[in-house]
């Protein structure tokens, strides 16, 4: 029975899990900060500097992620930089979520609009106190949501950490397959696994989302 | 010039709507004689819009029927079949305060659409009948604009060429110039005006008072879901039996 | 370094740039072949069709694209003896499917109600009021934020190197193999996935700003 073998399973999934997991934790605790950072750069009154991030943040967002793994662990070591999967993924991923998460800042900063800022200059509240007191308390309400799908993403990206033997969930699944030659059962359990995940999240998200929405 | 028939064209029999336990009509009849034209007004919220969407069943009445030119629309009111509900809306043609022009569509495309597809007339003889009634309208050289090109008077002027295109025995329209600045309201007043000339029987809900007493035969002030006050535009407006009339007339006229 | 030139790189690496082309533009076409059906059962008026196709959708989304590839490929195509590059195309149309129909329900759910009810209205049957009213303007709605899909997916299509896909990623882990600088050849690959992307994107705002000005309605 196919469910016997699932149970026999599962233990060593759950352990991948937990490393999928922690990945997309530590992938969200480096590329939130910083796509808040490129967010704000790339609305910089400073028009080079608005230009340079934008640039940055566009050529990150079309290059696969992959490209961007790979790139670090067969590149950094022959620049004699060695780090464990774990952490080039977490730097690998990090860097390409902050490119969309930045997207998302941005989008949340702009459409706080104009008016706001008349208001808080109109009340002479200097610019940067108005930013910080009336912007980003109302941007963060707009970002939430989109947010969260970003990380319902990066769980799933998560994944490619495979290719680098990181030992996450879909590691542990296709060990398990190359072993026992099962590959379609226990990367199925993995792929349930996912999804159960995955949509349960996305419907929290949305919940939340809409919450946000009407509670306004 | 008074256009009225003796025949009754429409009978709608005790129309009654709820929605949940909100009664929104309740158990409204009204023969319509053909040639007749009939404003219908009332104050916001009355069911004016749901008393008129009864007509074409784009609301479905709780209760009660309709009869058109002497026969039954449904062998069952409650559950009509989709062949009579497709055939009572091509007999009834309905304009809508927001137009509602297919905006993927020229202006052309919009009027020769239901001719084609109700298979009423080959591409070629609806295109020219189109082109008439662009005429009719007043806007012949907007055939091959996309609506979003139009203004709104000249939208709405379209949306009635568009329902004209089908030889409706009888043209709804639910407010139809409320979405329009006063001066453009005028052009499509105008062809309603026209309209009623040549003998089309109507039904409009309208806040247009002068309108309702130049152009229609009988008013009738539908207010909660009953028709409160009805007679001729003389009776209502300068004679009107009720109090609630008197306010809301004066409502109207004050704004 | 090596003796490789950077020339030599480029044509090694962009010897795979057709194949990430074929399985994006494959991919996408099946895929929005596969979503027009599936948009359908989502917004039916029966409901086990409907939730038939939110199971589908769900589980098609839910599942990572690289797990999808390696269930595809090593867990069926034994049986069927499937190469990588089918078993890629089919993993990736399922995603795109799933993604897309995504897109054709919005279309279908925010045109204006107005607009059916003008069609029923004129006495067009049901399926003239969604073949011929509902269905074109929703298309419209849902082109932009397919084309943009377009772009991810190019960008997915990175996985079936996974399987053995001879694609971009694939020729510059070939490179790499046989003592290329790995940050050069990723580099190179990351152009070529720009060289495609960019104007795939410019290409996706564009069309957003001609729907934007034809969907327009007063
Ligand atoms: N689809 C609906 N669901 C629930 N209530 C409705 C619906 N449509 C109209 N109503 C209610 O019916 C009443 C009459 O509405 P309507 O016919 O639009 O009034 P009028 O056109 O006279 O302003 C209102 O109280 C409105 O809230
Ligand atoms: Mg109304």
């Amino acid at each position: 029975m196919i469910f016997d073998r699932w149970i026999e399973w599962l233990p060593a999934l759950l352990e991948g899990l937990g490393v999928s997991l922690a990945l997309t934790g530590c992938v969200a605790l480096v590329g939130l900060p910083l796509g808040l950072v490129f967010g704000l750069l790339s609305t910089h009154q400073n028009r080079l500097m608005r230009t340079v991030f934008i640039v940055f943040i566009e050529v990150f967002r079309g290059i696969p992620l992959l490209a961007v793994i790979y790139l670090l662990y067969f590149g950094l070591p022959s620049g004699g930089i060695t780090l464990t999967a774990f952490v080039t993924m977490v730097i690998a991923h990090g860097l390409n979520l902050s490119a969309y998460s930045s997207e998302v800042f941005r989008a949340g900063i702009l459409h706080v609009g104009p008016g706001q800022r008349e208001a808080f200059a109109s009340l002479g509240i200097t610019q940067t106190r108005g930013f910080f007191h009336v912007v980003l308390p109302q941007a963060m309400r707009a970002v939430i949501g989109p947010m969260m799908s970003l990380l319902i993403m990066v769980f799933q990206s998560s994944s490619l950490a495979y290719t680098i033997g990181v030992g996450e969930l879909t590691s542990k699944a296709f060990s398990i397959g190359a072993m026992t030659f099962q590959y379609f059962d226990v990367l199925a359990l993995a792929g349930i696994i996912y999804a159960v995940i995955c949509i349960a999240s996305s419907r929290i998200a949305s919940n939340v989302e809409e919450r946000l929405k009407t509670g306004r | 010039m008074d256009m009225t028939e003796n025949r009754v064209l429409l009978n709608a029999n005790s129309i009654s709507k709820s929605y949940g336990a909100n009664d929104v009509l309740k158990g409204i009849s009204l023969e319509v004689h053909a040639g007749e034209v009939i404003a219908l007004i009332g104050p916001s919220g009355a069911g004016k819009s749901t008393f008129l969407r009864c007509l074409n069943y784009l609301e479905r009445p709780t209760s009660g029927g309709l009869t058109l030119d002497g026969e039954q629309v449904f062998k069952n009111p409650l559950n009509p079949s989709k062949h009579e509900l497709v055939q009572l809306r091509r007999r009834v043609g309905m304009v809508f305060q927001s137009f509602n022009l297919f905006p993927h569509l020229s202006v052309l495309q919009n009027i020769v659409l239901a001719q084609t597809l109700n298979g009423k007339r080959s591409k070629q003889e609806a295109e020219e009948y189109a082109m008439k009634l662009l005429a009719q309208v007043g806007l012949p050289d907007k055939a091959s604009a996309k609506p979003s090109q139009c203004s709104g008077g000249q939208q709405q002027r379209i949306a009635i060429a568009r329902a004209l295109a089908l030889d409706p025995e009888i043209m709804l329209f639910d407010e139809p110039t409320s979405a329009l600045d006063p001066e453009i309201a005028d052009e499509v007043l105008k062809v309603m005006r026209d309209l009623a000339e040549t003998g089309m029987t109507m039904i409009v809900v309208t806040h247009e008072m002068r309108f309702a007493e130049r152009v229609a035969d009988r008013v009738l002030l539908l207010d909660r879901g009953r028709i409160l006050e009805e007679g001729s535009p003389e009776q209502v407006f300068t004679n009107p039996t009720q109090e609630r009339t008197k306010t809301f007339l004066q409502a109207v006229l004050n704004r | 370094m090596n003796g490789i030139s950077i020339e030599t790189l480029f044509s090694g690496i962009g010897a795979g740039l057709s194949i990430t082309v074929i399985l994006t533009v494959v991919s996408f076409v099946a895929g929005s072949v596969l979503a027009v059906p599936l948009a359908l059962a989502r917004t039916s008026h029966l409901r086990v069709l409907r939730w038939l196709a939110i199971g589908i959708i769900d589980i098609c989304r839910g599942v990572p694209p690289l797990v999808w590839l390696l269930i595809i490929y090593y867990g069926i195509s034994p049986l069927i003896a499937l190469e990588p590059l089918p078993a890629a195309l089919i993993g990736l149309s399922l995603i795109s499917g799933a993604y897309l129909a995504e897109n054709f329900r919005a279309g279908i759910d925010n045109v204006h109600k107005g607009q059916r009810e003008a069609a029923m209205a004129l006495g067009l049957t049901p399926t003239h009021q969604f073949w011929r009213v509902v269905a074109p303007q929703a298309v419209n709605i849902a082109m932009p934020p397919s084309a943009s899909y377009a772009v991810s997916l190019l960008k997915d299509s990175a996985k079936a190197s996974i399987i053995g896909v001879a694609d971009i990623i694939f020729m510059a882990q070939l490179e790499v193999s046989r003592g290329a600088p790995a940050v050069l050849v990723f580099s190179i690959a990351a152009v070529l996935y720009l060289l495609v992307g960019i104007p795939l994107s410019y290409f996706s705002r564009y069309v957003d700003s001609v729907v934007r000005r034809k969907v327009v309605t007063v």
